[in-house]
Protein backbone atom coordinates (compact mmCIF):
# COMPACT_ATOMS: atom_id res chain seq x y z
CA UNK A 1 0.00 0.00 0.00
CA UNK A 2 1.34 3.34 -1.02
CA UNK A 3 0.94 6.40 1.17
CA UNK A 4 0.94 9.88 -0.24
CA UNK A 5 3.70 11.87 1.30
CA UNK A 6 3.09 15.58 1.59
CA UNK A 7 6.18 17.41 0.38
CA UNK A 8 6.79 20.67 2.26
CA UNK A 9 6.73 23.53 -0.20
CA UNK A 10 10.30 24.70 -0.43
CA UNK A 11 9.24 28.07 -1.69
CA UNK A 12 6.47 28.68 0.79
CA UNK A 13 8.55 31.00 2.96
CA UNK A 14 9.57 33.05 -0.08
CA UNK A 15 5.93 33.29 -1.04
CA UNK A 16 5.00 34.34 2.49
CA UNK A 17 7.69 37.02 2.56
CA UNK A 18 6.72 38.42 -0.82
CA UNK A 19 2.95 38.26 -0.84
CA UNK A 20 2.13 37.48 2.81
CA UNK A 21 -0.17 34.87 4.27
CA UNK A 22 -3.21 36.59 2.92
CA UNK A 23 -2.63 37.78 -0.68
CA UNK A 24 -5.82 39.81 -0.77
CA UNK A 25 -4.85 41.73 2.33
CA UNK A 26 -1.37 42.27 0.88
CA UNK A 27 -2.89 43.64 -2.31
CA UNK A 28 -5.07 46.04 -0.32
CA UNK A 29 -2.00 47.14 1.65
CA UNK A 30 0.01 47.71 -1.53
CA UNK A 31 -2.79 49.76 -3.09
CA UNK A 32 -3.10 51.83 0.10
CA UNK A 33 0.65 52.45 0.36
CA UNK A 34 0.86 53.48 -3.31
CA UNK A 35 -2.17 55.79 -2.96
CA UNK A 36 -0.80 57.41 0.20
CA UNK A 37 2.66 57.80 -1.40
CA UNK A 38 1.16 59.45 -4.49
CA UNK A 39 -0.91 61.88 -2.43
CA UNK A 40 1.94 62.70 -0.02
CA UNK A 41 4.71 63.09 -2.58
CA UNK A 42 2.63 64.84 -5.22
CA UNK A 43 0.62 67.25 -3.11
CA UNK A 44 2.18 67.59 0.34
CA UNK A 45 5.91 66.82 0.37
CA UNK A 46 7.44 67.46 -3.02
CA UNK A 47 10.74 65.63 -3.44
CA UNK A 48 13.50 67.84 -4.88
CA UNK A 49 17.15 67.49 -5.77
CA UNK A 50 19.32 70.53 -5.13
CA UNK A 51 21.20 71.75 -8.17
CA UNK A 52 23.58 74.69 -8.34
CA UNK A 53 25.70 76.46 -5.74
CA UNK A 54 23.25 79.22 -4.82
CA UNK A 55 22.39 77.86 -1.36
CA UNK A 56 25.84 76.64 -0.37
CA UNK A 57 27.02 75.76 2.20
CA UNK A 58 23.55 75.21 3.72
CA UNK A 59 22.45 72.97 0.86
CA UNK A 60 25.00 71.31 -1.36
CA UNK A 61 24.34 70.40 -4.99
CA UNK A 62 23.01 66.88 -5.37
CA UNK A 63 21.32 66.76 -1.96
CA UNK A 64 17.77 65.43 -1.82
CA UNK A 65 15.13 67.32 0.11
CA UNK A 66 11.39 67.93 0.30
CA UNK A 67 9.17 70.96 -0.03
CA UNK A 68 6.43 71.08 2.57
CA UNK A 69 3.45 72.52 0.74
CA UNK A 70 1.39 72.74 3.91
CA UNK A 71 3.96 74.90 5.71
CA UNK A 72 2.15 78.11 4.87
CA UNK A 73 -1.35 76.82 5.27
CA UNK A 74 -1.86 78.58 8.59
CA UNK A 75 0.75 81.32 8.47
CA UNK A 76 2.72 83.28 5.92
CA UNK A 77 6.42 82.82 5.09
CA UNK A 78 8.78 84.14 7.75
CA UNK A 79 12.18 85.81 7.47
CA UNK A 80 14.88 83.15 7.36
CA UNK A 81 12.67 80.43 5.86
CA UNK A 82 14.15 78.50 2.96
CA UNK A 83 11.41 78.28 0.37
CA UNK A 84 10.76 76.83 -3.06
CA UNK A 85 9.68 79.30 -5.72
CA UNK A 86 8.02 77.84 -8.78
CA UNK A 87 8.46 78.67 -12.43
CA UNK A 88 5.45 77.88 -14.66
CA UNK A 89 4.99 74.48 -13.00
CA UNK A 90 6.52 72.08 -10.56
CA UNK A 91 9.21 70.46 -12.71
CA UNK A 92 11.77 73.07 -11.74
CA UNK A 93 11.87 75.51 -8.88
CA UNK A 94 14.19 77.96 -7.21
CA UNK A 95 15.41 77.25 -3.68
CA UNK A 96 16.03 80.53 -1.86
CA UNK A 97 15.90 82.10 1.57
CA UNK A 98 13.31 84.72 2.49
CA UNK A 99 15.17 87.78 3.79
CA UNK A 100 12.50 90.47 3.61
CA UNK A 101 8.76 90.50 4.00
CA UNK A 102 5.97 92.47 2.27
CA UNK A 103 6.26 96.21 2.68
CA UNK A 104 9.92 96.12 3.71
CA UNK A 105 12.87 97.63 1.87
CA UNK A 106 15.98 95.69 0.88
CA UNK A 107 19.52 96.71 0.03
CA UNK A 108 23.04 95.30 0.23
CA UNK A 109 25.93 97.51 1.36
CA UNK A 110 29.45 96.04 1.42
CA UNK A 111 27.96 92.57 1.58
CA UNK A 112 25.70 93.38 4.49
CA UNK A 113 21.95 92.95 4.08
CA UNK A 114 19.85 95.89 5.22
CA UNK A 115 16.11 95.55 5.66
CA UNK A 116 14.21 98.77 6.31
CA UNK A 117 17.62 100.45 6.67
CA UNK A 118 18.66 98.16 9.54
CA UNK A 119 21.44 95.55 9.24
CA UNK A 120 20.23 91.98 9.43
CA UNK A 121 22.36 89.28 11.03
CA UNK A 122 22.63 86.27 8.76
CA UNK A 123 24.45 83.38 10.42
CA UNK A 124 23.75 81.13 7.43
CA UNK A 125 25.93 83.26 5.10
CA UNK A 126 29.37 81.69 5.46
CA UNK A 127 31.20 82.94 2.38
CA UNK A 128 32.60 86.43 1.91
CA UNK A 129 30.29 88.82 0.16
CA UNK A 130 31.07 92.24 -1.26
CA UNK A 131 27.72 93.09 -2.78
CA UNK A 132 26.84 96.70 -3.09
CA UNK A 133 23.36 97.06 -4.33
CA UNK A 134 21.86 100.30 -3.25
CA UNK A 135 20.11 100.08 -6.58
CA UNK A 136 18.31 97.10 -5.12
CA UNK A 137 16.78 99.42 -2.51
CA UNK A 138 13.22 98.50 -3.12
CA UNK A 139 10.01 98.44 -1.16
CA UNK A 140 8.29 95.11 -1.53
CA UNK A 141 4.67 95.00 -2.60
CA UNK A 142 1.99 93.58 -0.32
CA UNK A 143 2.30 90.11 -1.86
CA UNK A 144 6.08 90.04 -2.37
CA UNK A 145 8.89 88.38 -0.41
CA UNK A 146 12.53 89.07 -1.15
CA UNK A 147 14.42 85.84 -1.71
CA UNK A 148 18.14 85.30 -2.13
CA UNK A 149 20.59 82.40 -1.82
CA UNK A 150 23.00 81.87 1.07
CA UNK A 151 26.03 81.76 -1.22
CA UNK A 152 26.86 85.35 -2.05
CA UNK A 153 30.46 84.82 -3.02
CA UNK A 154 29.75 85.35 -6.71
CA UNK A 155 29.17 88.77 -8.34
CA UNK A 156 25.70 90.06 -7.58
CA UNK A 157 24.65 90.01 -11.23
CA UNK A 158 25.27 86.28 -11.44
CA UNK A 159 23.18 85.48 -8.39
CA UNK A 160 19.52 85.05 -9.19
CA UNK A 161 17.52 86.90 -6.55
CA UNK A 162 14.57 89.19 -6.25
CA UNK A 163 11.02 89.63 -5.12
CA UNK A 164 8.87 86.53 -5.32
CA UNK A 165 5.13 86.86 -5.46
CA UNK A 166 3.36 84.94 -2.69
CA UNK A 167 1.53 82.79 -5.25
CA UNK A 168 4.88 81.52 -6.54
CA UNK A 169 6.08 80.35 -3.12
CA UNK A 170 5.19 76.67 -3.04
CA UNK A 171 6.25 75.88 0.48
CA UNK A 172 9.11 75.60 2.93
CA UNK A 173 12.07 73.31 2.42
CA UNK A 174 11.69 70.57 4.99
CA UNK A 175 15.21 69.50 6.02
CA UNK B 1 -17.82 34.40 -17.99
CA UNK B 2 -18.52 34.85 -21.69
CA UNK B 3 -20.52 37.96 -20.94
CA UNK B 4 -17.69 39.33 -18.84
CA UNK B 5 -15.19 38.66 -21.64
CA UNK B 6 -17.44 40.30 -24.18
CA UNK B 7 -17.87 43.33 -21.96
CA UNK B 8 -14.11 43.52 -21.43
CA UNK B 9 -13.37 43.35 -25.18
CA UNK B 10 -16.10 45.89 -25.87
CA UNK B 11 -14.67 48.32 -23.30
CA UNK B 12 -11.19 47.79 -24.71
CA UNK B 13 -12.38 48.55 -28.24
CA UNK B 14 -14.22 51.67 -27.08
CA UNK B 15 -11.08 52.82 -25.25
CA UNK B 16 -8.89 52.17 -28.29
CA UNK B 17 -11.38 54.04 -30.50
CA UNK B 18 -11.35 57.09 -28.20
CA UNK B 19 -7.54 57.01 -28.05
CA UNK B 20 -7.27 56.83 -31.85
CA UNK B 21 -9.77 59.66 -32.26
CA UNK B 22 -7.85 61.87 -29.82
CA UNK B 23 -4.57 60.94 -31.49
CA UNK B 24 -5.70 61.97 -34.96
CA UNK B 25 -8.02 64.80 -33.88
CA UNK B 26 -6.36 66.30 -30.80
CA UNK B 27 -7.90 69.11 -28.81
CA UNK B 28 -6.23 72.52 -29.31
CA UNK B 29 -4.47 72.14 -25.94
CA UNK B 30 -3.11 68.75 -26.90
CA UNK B 31 -2.06 70.01 -30.33
CA UNK B 32 -0.13 72.87 -28.66
CA UNK B 33 1.51 70.44 -26.20
CA UNK B 34 2.66 68.29 -29.12
CA UNK B 35 4.00 71.35 -30.94
CA UNK B 36 6.02 72.35 -27.86
CA UNK B 37 7.43 68.84 -27.53
CA UNK B 38 8.44 68.82 -31.19
CA UNK B 39 9.94 72.29 -30.86
CA UNK B 40 12.05 71.16 -27.90
CA UNK B 41 13.29 68.18 -29.90
CA UNK B 42 14.01 70.32 -32.95
CA UNK B 43 15.90 72.90 -30.90
CA UNK B 44 18.14 70.26 -29.33
CA UNK B 45 21.22 69.34 -31.28
CA UNK B 46 24.53 67.62 -31.31
CA UNK B 47 27.49 69.83 -32.25
CA UNK B 48 28.73 67.36 -34.83
CA UNK B 49 25.91 68.04 -37.28
CA UNK B 50 26.79 69.01 -40.82
CA UNK B 51 26.15 72.39 -42.43
CA UNK B 52 23.25 70.98 -44.41
CA UNK B 53 21.72 69.42 -41.30
CA UNK B 54 22.04 72.79 -39.55
CA UNK B 55 20.22 74.51 -42.39
CA UNK B 56 17.43 71.95 -42.40
CA UNK B 57 17.10 72.19 -38.61
CA UNK B 58 16.99 76.00 -38.76
CA UNK B 59 14.21 75.85 -41.36
CA UNK B 60 12.40 73.25 -39.28
CA UNK B 61 12.52 75.44 -36.16
CA UNK B 62 11.40 78.51 -38.10
CA UNK B 63 8.41 76.43 -39.23
CA UNK B 64 7.09 76.45 -35.67
CA UNK B 65 6.65 80.21 -35.88
CA UNK B 66 4.11 82.31 -37.71
CA UNK B 67 5.08 84.65 -40.58
CA UNK B 68 5.47 87.52 -38.11
CA UNK B 69 6.58 87.07 -34.53
CA UNK B 70 6.58 89.67 -31.77
CA UNK B 71 9.51 89.18 -29.42
CA UNK B 72 9.76 90.87 -26.03
CA UNK B 73 13.02 89.62 -24.60
CA UNK B 74 14.87 90.80 -21.53
CA UNK B 75 18.42 89.53 -21.67
CA UNK B 76 19.70 92.42 -19.58
CA UNK B 77 17.34 95.20 -20.35
CA UNK B 78 14.22 95.04 -22.42
CA UNK B 79 14.19 94.78 -26.17
CA UNK B 80 11.15 94.39 -28.27
CA UNK B 81 10.97 93.63 -31.94
CA UNK B 82 8.92 92.20 -34.74
CA UNK B 83 10.71 89.42 -36.50
CA UNK B 84 10.11 86.97 -39.34
CA UNK B 85 10.63 83.28 -39.94
CA UNK B 86 13.64 84.13 -42.08
CA UNK B 87 15.27 86.04 -39.20
CA UNK B 88 14.56 83.20 -36.81
CA UNK B 89 16.04 80.69 -39.21
CA UNK B 90 19.20 82.77 -39.61
CA UNK B 91 19.59 83.22 -35.86
CA UNK B 92 19.17 79.52 -35.23
CA UNK B 93 21.73 78.79 -37.94
CA UNK B 94 24.17 81.26 -36.37
CA UNK B 95 23.65 79.84 -32.87
CA UNK B 96 24.13 76.26 -34.00
CA UNK B 97 27.35 77.25 -35.77
CA UNK B 98 28.96 78.71 -32.63
CA UNK B 99 32.19 76.80 -32.06
CA UNK B 100 31.85 76.73 -28.26
CA UNK B 101 28.59 74.80 -28.25
CA UNK B 102 29.09 71.07 -28.66
CA UNK B 103 25.62 69.95 -27.76
CA UNK B 104 22.42 71.61 -26.73
CA UNK B 105 19.35 70.04 -25.21
CA UNK B 106 16.16 72.00 -24.80
CA UNK B 107 13.28 70.98 -22.57
CA UNK B 108 10.02 72.89 -22.67
CA UNK B 109 8.40 72.13 -19.35
CA UNK B 110 5.10 72.69 -17.57
CA UNK B 111 3.00 74.38 -20.25
CA UNK B 112 0.09 76.31 -18.78
CA UNK B 113 -2.33 76.86 -21.65
CA UNK B 114 -5.00 79.55 -21.67
CA UNK B 115 -7.25 79.35 -24.70
CA UNK B 116 -8.91 82.43 -26.12
CA UNK B 117 -12.69 82.36 -26.45
CA UNK B 118 -12.44 81.88 -30.23
CA UNK B 119 -10.26 78.75 -29.77
CA UNK B 120 -7.96 80.11 -32.48
CA UNK B 121 -5.49 81.82 -30.16
CA UNK B 122 -3.79 80.72 -26.98
CA UNK B 123 -1.33 82.04 -24.44
CA UNK B 124 1.05 79.42 -23.11
CA UNK B 125 3.38 79.87 -20.17
CA UNK B 126 6.32 77.48 -20.20
CA UNK B 127 9.63 76.93 -18.49
CA UNK B 128 12.52 76.42 -20.86
CA UNK B 129 15.53 74.54 -19.58
CA UNK B 130 18.58 74.36 -21.77
CA UNK B 131 21.45 71.99 -21.12
CA UNK B 132 24.80 72.07 -22.78
CA UNK B 133 27.78 69.76 -22.41
CA UNK B 134 28.82 69.97 -18.77
CA UNK B 135 26.13 72.47 -17.81
CA UNK B 136 22.84 70.97 -16.67
CA UNK B 137 21.04 74.27 -16.49
CA UNK B 138 22.71 76.60 -18.96
CA UNK B 139 19.64 78.71 -18.66
CA UNK B 140 16.24 78.32 -17.12
CA UNK B 141 13.71 80.84 -18.31
CA UNK B 142 10.00 81.25 -18.07
CA UNK B 143 8.42 82.31 -21.35
CA UNK B 144 4.99 83.42 -22.40
CA UNK B 145 4.26 82.17 -25.91
CA UNK B 146 1.35 83.34 -28.00
CA UNK B 147 0.00 80.69 -30.34
CA UNK B 148 -2.26 81.27 -33.30
CA UNK B 149 -3.96 78.62 -35.40
CA UNK B 150 -3.02 79.26 -39.01
CA UNK B 151 -4.26 76.85 -41.66
CA UNK B 152 -4.82 74.11 -39.12
CA UNK B 153 -1.39 74.46 -37.52
CA UNK B 154 -0.66 76.05 -34.17
CA UNK B 155 2.17 78.52 -34.77
CA UNK B 156 3.98 80.83 -32.38
CA UNK B 157 3.18 84.49 -33.01
CA UNK B 158 4.71 85.98 -29.86
CA UNK B 159 7.51 85.26 -27.42
CA UNK B 160 7.86 87.13 -24.16
CA UNK B 161 10.19 86.51 -21.24
CA UNK B 162 8.57 86.29 -17.83
CA UNK B 163 10.27 87.41 -14.64
CA UNK B 164 10.07 84.66 -12.08
CA UNK B 165 11.50 87.06 -9.52
CA UNK B 166 10.90 90.78 -9.84
CA UNK B 167 14.05 92.91 -9.95
CA UNK B 168 16.02 89.90 -11.09
CA UNK B 169 17.91 90.36 -14.33
CA UNK B 170 16.75 87.81 -16.87
CA UNK B 171 19.87 85.96 -17.80
CA UNK B 172 19.77 84.51 -21.24
CA UNK B 173 22.75 82.35 -22.10
CA UNK B 174 24.40 82.99 -18.78
CA UNK B 175 24.71 80.30 -16.16
CA UNK B 176 22.97 81.48 -13.06
CA UNK B 177 23.65 80.43 -9.53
Amino acid sequence: MQTAQVQPDRHSWVRTVIIGRNPRLTLVRIVLVVAVAIVVFKFILLPIRVDGPSMMPTYKPGAVNFVNRLAYWRHEPQRGDVVAVRYSGLSMMLMKRVVALPGETVEFINGQLFVNGQPVEEPYVKFDCDWNARRQHYRLEADEYYVVGDNRSMPIDLHYQGAAQRKRILGRVLL
Amino acid sequence: MKLFLRLFVFTLLIGAGIWLWLYFYPSPEEAIRRQLKRLGEAASFDGSESMIARGVAAQNIAGFFGPEVRMVIEPRGLFEEETTRQDISQRVMFFRSLPGIRSFKVQILDPVITMAADKKNAVVEVTVNAESAGERHLFVQELKLTFKEIEGKWLISGVETVRTLNLAPTQFFFARA
